[in-house]
């Protein structure tokens, strides 16, 4: 049996260790405001399963600090020790540490450093003994006799709770030779029986060179259930040399218990994700419907006659209705909750309000929405960036909060809702609201542009979406790292999203990222130009226009405007962009598609409009290569291949085009 | 072939410990608390259920008392999965009506040897 | 088992099987089917088809003996399986229920 491998179950419990690591944080986090006995319960109990885990699984670095934070926790939980802003700070200390363990362990390396071991030291410290060095086991010592006497009456509960005598007594047979003499004294009569109860005892003689400690063990779970008492065999010639019958050792075991450890170093990462239970339950019910469905559409395979023709069309309607509802539910395994990725602010915004001496109140919103693990996994460093922002550059110190009416606490805000086929997550504080003056000077600076004059607002709040806007001489480390809101919006747009700015002068500043469901699917309207068929995501659209020839004007440079809504927009002409021959040369015989992304609007020029369709969304990089201006592929219900319009990329195209 | 239920919430142990079984040729149903657990014991009977102690829901030493209530339990050996830090919790556990206990970590040698020491 | 052979043969003979699974969660069955047993002359014990026995099901044997001793019934075996033997003996009540010998 010692071929069974271990090292399989290690990706599963890093992974549920990490989320253990977070709950644990959290709830630290929430008791550091004064929290009740159910908190401290939750932290002992994730210390305590990645304890029990990381001893399982060949990690006794990481098993020896967490048995002394759990140590500790025990204490508080008892009641022994009062939580204090200390020991909370020591178990952040710890969480970070053992997540830096994780780190070192996927990737094969030594688990315990400088850090973990100062670190077990400081735990047993506040325990109050110091780490105990490996527990010497007890030397088996020799019999002291040639066997044993053993009084064993069970109490009349013990066969109900799973302990058989009958077990007892073999597993002694194992250990040397056996006369077993039953005691029927206390057994009752027939009729006053229940039989479910114990009333045998047993007197053993058990001869053979064994411990008092080997037969200790045999009764090891049943000491409280028994009245039970291990005397030396007396009146016996000193026992001979051990003999043979002795030495009947217990079977099993014996293989050597050396656990193999696979170098799990170069796992590859393919992901996984865990699904509830009930998303599962409702996946088989609507496969159950769809082979319903099948089965009744199949009648009609052998014989159809003209008057079942209402139920055809209706055994369709519901094999499209579950169909539908099949891609939601398969889309939805892949759904998770944007909580994962709150998380980890609680600690974020107090380690740097505690940095920068700013108040602020953390408020999380809507963290059971549910994004795409893709989107999920890559929103965290835009949205920490953010955060980091508000703290940094929207919240006011105390003193100037005050001075301008305000309480003392600034309030930062992130929620995260759904709005139509998207999901928009918010970041609102209440603190002064953006330095257009500020931003204006640095933007000069920067040669972003050339006069100050006639800027909105909104182009205020644009400009530090600009590449070389943000750099190490205006953002803090805390806040920058180097790294500008040209790279949070490129990140974001990346993931098909976008993000928007809206400054309350003196009372605060609000960004919205605004996400796609799921990168796996979208809606769309099927464009033809020339032989070609294109999709535009939907939500990208704002309007389908007709042009006449001259409401187009063209400017100096080649490009084409034409007016919407009062403005000028540039025109992209799709075939040119792709090279397409044979399409609609004509604005006029063609159709524009007015389309959004990233605050900016422009015009795609198709020669007509086929319809609304779901694509599948196919990687183009990893079938073929990545193409500028478009996103990926999809292939339609007659089995070719159509295109999907990256919008995002085409309005940045269009606008480089228009710098150059 | 016997067939055990096997508790815990952590999915990495539950895993280990139902592969560990399965491949000795065991039947296993798994359970991630005991509230779970219970219902599966009702709509199948096992002949052997090893359970964590801390679990949320509802913890092992809840799901044990419950589970000896039943009848068609009496006498089926139930063990906790605990740590060695948990002596109280043994006994706990034992008083709630457990037949003994595993002591984590265990490796898959010690828990077959266990499993084959109960189930005889 | 025993659906006919009760009461209404008072001083006949009854047999009584025992099940393949003879463990406590089967004892209270038994234990009902024995005291019934007790209203016949002679009773007969088949235990060839037991395949799993534990203590409870053998200190209701003793029990029964006991009572069929007491109540001065002829009682005998038909058949002991092996697995019953063995435990009998393991528990050292093979003499006080008068197994046979060797398994049937």
């Amino acid at each position: 049996m010692s071929n069974i491998s271990i090292a399989q179950f290690h990706k599963v419990f890093f992974e549920e260790s990490l989320e253990g690591l977070d709950a644990m944080e959290s709830a630290l986090l929430a008791l550091d405001e004064g929290g009740d006995a159910e908190l401290v319960h939750s932290i002992f109990r994730a210390a305590h399963s990645i304890k029990g885990g990381s001893a399982t699984f060949g990690f006794p670095d990481m098993a020896a600090l967490t048995h002394e934070a759990e140590s500790l926790l025990d204490q508080v939980r008892d009641g022994r020790r009062a939580i204090d802003k200390s020991i909370v700070e020591l178990m952040l200390r710890t969480v970070d540490c053992l997540r830096g363990m994780f780190d070192r362990a996927q990737a094969g390396q030594p688990l315990a450093d400088a850090v973990s071991e100062g670190l077990k030291q400081e735990l047993a410290a506040a325990v109050g003994h110091a780490v105990p060095a490996a527990a010497a086991k007890a030397v088996a010592k020799p019999a002291a006799s040639g066997g044993w006497i053993i009084q064993f009456r069970p109490h009349a509960g013990m066969l109900a709770g799973g302990n058989e005598p009958l077990r007892l007594l073999r597993e002694l047979a194992a250990l040397g030779q056996l006369v077993v003499e039953a005691q029927l004294d206390r057994v009752p009569a027939l009729d006053a029986l229940d039989p479910t109860e114990c009333h045998l005892g047993w007197r053993i003689e058990l001869t053979g060179a064994v411990t008092r400690e080997a037969i200790a063990g045999v009764f090891e779970w049943v000491e409280d259930e028994c009245e039970l008492s291990i005397e030396p065999l007396v009146a016996v010639a000193p026992p001979p040399a051990p003999t043979v019958e002795a030495v009947a050792a217990p079977a099993g075991a014996g293989g050597a218990a050396g656990t193999t450890r696979a170098n799990a170093a170069s796992s590859n990462d393919s992901g996984s994700v865990r699904v509830g239970i009930d998303k599962i339950d409702g996946l088989i019910d609507l496969v159950g419907e769809l082979v319903i469905t099948q089965a009744m559409l199949d009648q009609f395979r052998e014989d159809f006659d003209p008057s079942r023709l209402a139920m055809l069309q209706h055994g369709l309607a519901q094999l499209a209705r579950h169909t539908r509802s099949l891609q939601e539910s398969v889309m939805g395994i892949r759904m998770l909750p944007i909580g994962s990725v709150f998380n980890r602010f609680p600690r974020l915004v107090r380690d740097l309000s505690q940095k920068l001496g700013k108040q602020v109140k953390l408020e999380l919103v809507g963290e059971g929405t549910e994004l795409d693990k893709t989107v999920l996994e890559k929103i965290g460093d835009p949205l920490v960036h953010l955060v980091r922002n508000a703290i940094d550059h929207g919240l006011e110190v105390p003193e100037k909060r005050r001075a301008s009416g305000k309480g003392d606490v600034g309030t930062l805000r992130l929620e995260a809702f759904h709005r139509g086929g998207s999901i928009v997550v918010e970041i609102v504080d209440d603190g002064a609201g953006l330095n257009r003056d500020a931003i204006i000077a640095k933007a000069l600076q920067k040669g972003l542009i050339k006069s100050g004059e006639g800027i909105s607002d909104e182009e205020v709040g644009e400009l530090i979406f600009q590449p070389g806007f943000s750099t190490a001489a205006v953002t803090t480390d805390l806040s920058g790292r180097g790294v500008g809101m040209d790279v949070v919006r490129r990140n974001v747009v990346d993931l098909g999203g976008s993000v928007a700015i809206k400054s309350r002068p003196g009372n605060g500043t609000t960004f919205t990222i605004t996400l796609p469901l799921t990168l796996a699917i979208i809606d769309g309207l099927r464009a033809a130009v020339g032989e070609e068929c294109y999709i535009v995501p939907l939500v990208s659209i704002v309007e389908s226009v007709q042009l006449s020839a001259d409401a187009v004007r063209s400017v100096t440079g080649g490009g084409e405007l034409f007016r919407f809504r009062g403005e000028y927009r540039p025109i992209v002409r799709l075939h040119q962009q792709f090279g397409v021959e044979h399409a609609r040369q004509k604005i006029e015989e063609g159709l524009v598609i007015v389309v959004e992304a990233d605050g900016s609007q422009v015009g795609l020029l198709v020669d007509e409009l086929i319809g609304q369709q779901q694509a599948v969304v196919k990687s183009l990089e990893a079938n073929y290569r990545r193409v500028e201006g478009i996103s990926g592929a999809t292939i339609l219900a007659d089995g070719s291949v159509a295109l999907i319009v990256d919008v995002a990329g085409l309005i940045r195209l269009q606008s480089r085009r228009k710098a150059a | 072939m016997a067939k055990i239920l096997a508790v815990d919430d952590s999915a990495s142990m539950r895993g280990m410990v139902a592969f560990t079984l399965r491949s000795a040729g065991y039947e296993v149903a798994e359970a991630e608390n005991g509230q779970l657990a219970l219902d599966t014991a009702s709509s199948s009977k096992f002949d052997l259920v090893l359970a964590d102690v801390n679990m949320p829901v509802m913890d092992g030493i809840s799901m044990v008392r419950e589970l000896r209530t039943r009848a068609e339990y009496k006498g089926v050996p139930i063990l906790m999965l605990t740590t060695e830090s948990n002596t109280d919790k043994k006994m706990e556990g034992k008083a709630a009506g457990a037949t003994g206990w595993l002591v984590k970590p265990f490796d898959p040698e010690q828990l077959l040897a266990t499993v084959k020491r109960v189930l005889g | 088992m025993g659906s006919k052979n009760k009461s209404d043969t008072p001083k006949g003979e009854v047999r009584v099987g025992m099940p393949a699974d003879f463990r406590i969660g089967e004892v209270t069955d038994l234990h009902r089917q024995l005291r019934d047993a007790l209203d016949g002359s002679a009773i007969v014990l088949d235990g060839g088809a037991v395949e799993r026995v534990d203590t409870a099901a053998l200190q209701l044997l003793v029990a029964f003996q006991h009572e069929a001793r007491k109540r001065e019934r002829a009682l005998s075996w038909t058949a002991a399986s092996a697995p019953l033997q063995d435990a009998a003996g393991q528990l050292g009540l093979a003499q006080i229920l008068a197994l046979p010998a060797k398994p049937a």
